[in-house]
């Protein structure tokens, strides 16, 4: 393992509650994560498991209420992310993090073109009181923003970037206007970029290609990115740590190579025999579903589904624990006595 | 790991210019505004009375009957070649007449929607975006004025201000903001929910710039066709109240008015109170079929790619 570099973004115990009707629900339960600079880490797990609630906390977009911040800490570049107000997000948001959302059909404004939103976003991001802005100052700041958003559409690859500029985004394919989206997002150039499963809405085919221009972009610009995703595959192919998530909590945290060549926690092994294989042969899967996050079970979250419990898995939650080999397993089988044996 | 060909192959984007699709896109709006034989009734009716309005004076046959001035030497005489529409109890050319208060009506028309827009439109954005208590103040607010007939409360607003031109505008005004109000923040509602609502919000934009430069304008074609359908009504609404007097004031040329001086002398001189009743009639068609258009170019342009 290299040696430890610079954190970017850090997520400590962080647990988030949103209050309903039926009770509360423990939907983010202590999760803790590291984005170092110029890092790649992948969150991975299945739908409903808090992956998007994570992700968007990191940006404030969770409405509170009903969301509760009951513990924990987000700190960016050593700023503590909780509690700012609106303007000071404002100032963050764009500019020290970006995100890519999910849908590239509904992530744009039919409206305007294509070039109205890259120059919108690089002209007023982090601005206030855009009524004052003198004409002058703002006819630089389109040309200024024009030269800016024909650069990063060149970056991304797009063909022919001044015509796209002056096309709505109903005249562009799923995968053009995906693109668009993370030039959007890339137009200032972030610190972190988080991307909210970008491409799952695309067929395959279509996603290989913009993955793989967002991982040469992010490398080019050294920016830092948080990937959610639900694909190992693209997990694996596209970061340099993963954290695999369930119910709420990271339950195993390893570099990405170490991972895919050997899971420990039953969870992530479960996850892996999940994926269909090639020759015709479905994946054994896991039986049963995420637990009822209103109440949570006592012990191990995954306890219901896990197919090497034990007595006292349902009694005591574990904790995620770093094992001598330096990884991280949230699971009572790698208590103390088992670590030995790995060592 | 494979690399990226430089060529990305993007479906869509072929030779063809801009300019090109975006005059084909007008094109087409001006096809499906076409279709409906109707529609494109209204839209001649409504340049018609426009152009009208506009060039009154060198149209009307005789412009300065649209004063108070008598001519006791041509009273009450019926429709010919001289006087069109006949002439009345003064002895003021009719068709002369109508064509000067078409500028009255448009000009009611135009300032109270805008009044309407300019009032409505805001507080329903504020309304559907922001939620919460501001929402129910301002909703509950339009209700009570929807609750009201916006003639009724012409009328009393009428009734206690001077009757002029501007009072009556200012009075149906009064009543005609709630249902912009009650149309805006149903759409913002709706939009509200969009991903890229979201999505801007991601970037830092504030609440403001989201709501009046990210939702507004998708609201706009809605707003367009509400007023165009509206546009007809307000002049109705106008016309009756100039009919009870309490718009504006002889000798102003204003159709209700003439209408409530012609009734005197029906059914004899019927042409006195028909012609003007016309005007209205032919006005309030028109633009209710071009809104009904409209609503046809709009609407489909949204479910192009539903």
């Amino acid at each position: 393992m290299s040696v430890k570099s610079e954190a970017l973004l850090e997520i400590k115990g962080l647990k988030v509650n949103f209050k309903s009707f039926e009770g509360t629900a423990q939907v983010i339960n202590g999760v803790s994560l590291k984005v170092n600079k110029g890092e790649v880490i992948s969150l991975v797990g299945e739908s409903g498991c808090g992956k998007s609630v994570t992700v968007r906390s990191i940006l404030g977009l969770v409405p509170t209420p009903p969301a509760q911040f009951t513990n924990g800490d987000i700190t960016f570049e050593g700023q503590s992310l909780l509690g700012l107000s609106e303007k000071e997000w404002q100032k963050i948001r764009g500019k020290g993090i970006s995100m890519i959302f999910q849908d590239p059909m509904t992530a744009l404004n039919p409206v305007f073109t294509i070039g109205q939103h890259l120059i919108d976003v690089y002209m007023w991001q982090g601005k206030r009181n855009t009524l004052f802005t003198s004409m002058k100052e703002k006819r630089e700041l389109r040309k200024k923003g024009r030269a800016r958003a024909i650069e990063i559409l060149e970056k991304m690859r797009i063909p022919d970037p001044e015509g796209i500029l002056e096309r709505y985004p109903i005249e562009l394919s799923g995968g053009m206007r995906q693109r668009i989206i993370i030039a959007l997002a890339l137009i200032h150039t972030p610190k972190l970029l988080i991307a909210d499963e970008p491409g799952t809405a695309l067929d395959v085919s279509v996603q290989d290609q913009i993955l793989i221009e967002l991982k040469r972009l992010v490398e080019m610009e050294g920016i830092s990115m948080i990937f959610i995703t639900h694909n190992l595959g693209v997990a694996r192919m596209i970061s340099d740590r993963v954290y695999v998530m369930y119910a709420g909590e990271v339950v195993e945290e390893a570099t990405t190579q170490s991972l895919f060549s050997q899971s420990y926690h039953p969870y992530t092994q479960g996850l892996l025999s999940s994926i269909p294989k090639l020759n015709g042969q479905m994946g054994d899967g896991i039986d049963g579903r995420i637990p009822d996050f209103l109440n949570p079970p006592q012990g191990c979250r995954f306890y219901d589904r896990c197919s090497e419990r034990m007595d006292h898995c349902s009694l005591t939650p574990p904790k995620l624990q770093t094992l001598s080999d330096g990884r991280k397993v949230s699971c009572h089988l790698f208590a103390e006595e088992v670590v030995g044996i790995h060592g | 790991m494979k690399v990226a060909e430089n060529n990305s192959p993007v479906a869509n984007i072929d030779g063809i210019s801009i300019k090109k699709t975006r005059s084909e896109e007008t094109k087409r709006a001006w096809h499906r505004m076409k279709r409906s034989k109707l529609s494109l009734v209204g839209l001649t009716i409504v340049v018609i009375i426009i152009l009208t309005a506009i060039f009154a004076p060198w149209i009307a046959p005789y412009p300065d009957h649209a004063s108070g001035k008598i001519f006791f030497d041509k009273m009450n005489q019926p429709p010919s070649l001289e006087h069109i529409f006949g002439t009345d109890e003064v002895g003021r050319d009719i068709f002369s007449r109508i064509i000067f208060g078409a500028r009255i009506s448009l000009v009611l028309g135009f300032t109270v929607l805008s009044i309407a827009i300019v009032i409505g439109v805001p507080l329903g954005l504020i309304a559907g975006f922001w939620g919460g208590r501001v929402s129910t103040i301002i909703m509950r607010t339009t209700d009570i004025f929807l609750a009201i007939p916006s003639l009724v409360l012409a009328l009393a607003v009428a009734a206690i201000m001077e009757a002029t031109l501007m009072n009556i505008m200012i009075a149906i005004s009064f009543g005609w903001w709630p249902w912009f109000t009650r149309l805006v923040q149903g759409e913002v509602l709706s939009l509200k929910g969009e991903q890229f609502v979201l999505a801007s919000e991601g970037l830092g934009a504030s609440k403001w710039r989201i709501a009046f430069t990210e939702i507004l304008p998708n609201c706009v074609s809605t707003i367009i066709v509400k007023a165009t359908l509206d546009m007809g009504f307000v002049i109705l609404t106008g016309a009756s109240l100039g009919f009870l007097g309490l718009g504006a004031q002889p000798p102003i040329p204003e159709w209700g008015t003439m209408i409530a001086e012609g009734r005197v002398y029906l059914p004899e001189m019927w042409w006195q109170a028909t012609f003007p009743g016309l005007a209205i009639l032919v006005t309030v068609l028109g633009f209710n079929l071009l809104g009904d258009g409209l609503r046809d170019v709009f609407d489909v342009q949204v479910d192009k790619e539903g």
